[in-house]
């Protein structure tokens, strides 16, 4: 190793150095080949170290693109907010339908030939079957004094011959979900329709069954647009950055450190989207609550939304994280050279 | 520390090097000469590993470089510094970042990036420049914050593809007294150039290049023998 020193020709620089150069200079060691000489302790810590680097640095970097971070932070948070709110709102639905089951009742209404006397008669041995908790008959006078003193055809009916309202029984069942006896009613031969109380609750739990079906595809949907935006974002960063990624690769860098600051941006901008979802939900819910609340009452019945809980804001929060992460990722897959 | 044997690159009929042999000793400051395309960058591209030699190998310390996995590619660019043409710098990092950004690769310490970074910056006589960035530079001082990048690791091979292509002669010359200096503390250096005369004022060995192929075929190493000035 030649050791001479040798002045400069030519320059006006000062290239005498005031730290001793030397010092640079340590024998490099390749007896393990090429690989990372260090310890596992000592990769740990670089490890560890390098994370938090770029943690810092890739969070400061979305601070100096503050329109495009901002606007990948609202369209995720937008993205989620929509299944998020349609669920909560699908779970206040259920308990809607299910507090009005508790108080429903069968009307049924029997064949017009069927005088007042043989219902009431057959009601009594009705009383027996378990499934009942009381029958009320309405007699054929009794409708019709009813009817007539709420219908505007009172005149028309008073002067009909024969009173047309057939008998009714109002049947009070014991359990919430009274379909087997609603069966047997209609097979009774006295009984020429079966009305329940609780169709539209029926209807309604339809329609929140389906309503569960669209919201996991909307959910499907839109973490799909998650991932993809966050794809696509940063395979634009990937492309606009290919020269600092070259330089990098050049002096030595592992495809794992060439990766982080991608998905550390990602992961960023997914836990920044989450805490605008849920922002945006909460929100949402202090738009709509009352006058939902005040359909809810029009039903006669109380409505209250569940606010999401500690557990849900955190699995709101790591699916949003996560989803931006793997987008980066992909990309970071795909793109990165 | 560097043996290159048989060192040949295609592409597809194309041939850009032919049975190039070489070898290189700790502390050797070795210019390769040669008109565009005559084969220069390949050669640099193949001791990188930028690229993979078609036949042929190159050995550094000793180990053969034709079967290194990629996931050991990283590991021995550590033991390399590199200086480009056009400076290759981060335009939006300020010098003391560009600088420091191989020591924050390999994982050195807060403590020791800081202390390695100033060294070097010195050494290169940019030392109060720490917070400026490239854009505020001129072309030669952007070649001196590569120079510092490329050393401040404290390499055993640097190599210099074309570093005065863009330079005055005078900064030429400043350049490359910084390389021949770095010999001195046991760092080999490889420049190409197609500037003869530079080289000449330098060298103490050429290797020149012509249409891939090294002319001189008696030994392939072209010794011109050109002592210092001093």
């Amino acid at each position: 190793m030649p050791t001479e020193t040798m002045p400069i020709e030519a320059g006006s620089m000062d290239i005498h150095p005031k730290g001793d150069i030397n010092e640079l200079f340590e024998p490099n060691s390749i007896e393990r080949g090429f690989k990372d000489p260090r310890s596992r302790s000592e990769q740990f810590n670089v490890w560890l170290q390098n994370h938090r680097m770029v943690a810092a640095d890739s969070w400061l970097r979305l601070w100096l693109m503050p329109v495009s971070s901002l606007l990948s932070i609202i369209l995720i948070g937008f993205s989620l907010a929509l299944p998020v709110f349609l669920s909560v709102l699908l779970a206040g639905s259920g308990q809607l339908s299910t507090g009005w089951r508790l108080g429903d009742e069968l009307q049924v209404y029997l064949d017009p030939m069927v005088s007042t006397e043989e219902a009431q008669q057959w009601a009594k041995s009705l009383e027996a079957n378990p499934e009942i908790e009381s029958i009320t008959v309405v007699s054929k006078e009794e409708g019709l004094a009813l009817f007539s003193a709420e219908s505007e055809i009172s005149d028309i009916l008073r002067g009909l011959e024969k009173n047309p309202i057939p008998v009714l029984m109002v049947i009070k069942p014991k359990n919430s979900d009274p379909s087997a006896l609603v069966n047997y009613l209609k097979q009774q031969s006295q009984v020429d329709v079966v009305q329940a109380d609780d169709l539209w609750v029926q209807r309604l739990q339809a329609l929140l069954q389906a309503g569960e079906r669209l919201m996991g595809l909307v959910a499907l949907s839109m973490g799909s647009i998650v991932i993809l935006v966050i794809l696509m974002g940063t395979r634009l960063s990937i492309l606009n950055q290919a020269h600092q990624v070259d330089i990098a690769r050049m002096f030595g860098a592992t495809r794992h450190y060439l990766r982080r600051p991608f998905l550390y941006s990602g992961f960023w901008l997914g836990l920044a989207g989450g805490c605008v979802a849920l922002m945006l939900v909460y929100l949402s819910f202090i738009w709509v609550e009352a006058p939902l609340a005040e359909l809810a009452r029009a039903y006669g019945t109380d409505l209250s939304f569940t606010h999401l809980s500690f557990g849900q804001v955190l699995q709101l929060i790591v699916l949003s994280t996560f989803l931006s992460w793997f987008g980066a990722w992909i990309a970071t897959k795909r793109y990165l050279p | 520390m560097l043996s290159v044997q048989n060192l040949s690159r295609r592409y597809g009929n194309q041939i850009a090097l032919t049975d190039v042999n070489f070898q290189m000793k700790e502390g050797e400051l070795l210019f390769i000469i040669g008109h565009s395309g005559a084969g220069k960058s390949t050669i640099m591209k193949l001791l990188t590993l930028e690229e993979r030699p078609t036949s042929g190998d190159i050995y550094f310390q000793g180990l053969p470089l034709a079967h290194i996995t990629n996931s050991e590619i990283p590991f021995y660019r550590r033991h390399l510094g590199l200086v480009f043409q056009g400076h290759h710098l981060l335009h939006d990092r300020n010098i003391f970042d560009n600088v420091a950004l191989p020591l924050i690769i390999h994982g050195y310490p807060i403590a020791e990036i800081k202390r390695r970074v100033r060294i070097a910056l010195q050494h290169v006589g940019l030392a109060n420049r720490e917070t400026a960035f490239p854009k505020h530079l001129s072309g030669g001082q952007q070649q001196r914050v590569g120079i510092a990048r490329a050393l401040v690791h404290g390499p055993q091979l640097l190599l210099a593809d074309e570093p005065t292509g863009n330079l005055d002669p005078e900064l030429s010359l400043e350049i490359m007294g910084l390389f021949r200096q770095f010999t001195t503390m046991g760092m080999s250096v490889i420049v190409t150039t197609h500037d003869l005369a530079l080289a000449t004022k330098f060298a103490k060995r050429m290797l020149h290049l012509e249409g891939g192929r090294l002319i001189n075929k008696e030994s392939q190493v072209h010794e011109f023998g050109v002592e210092y000035a001093d």
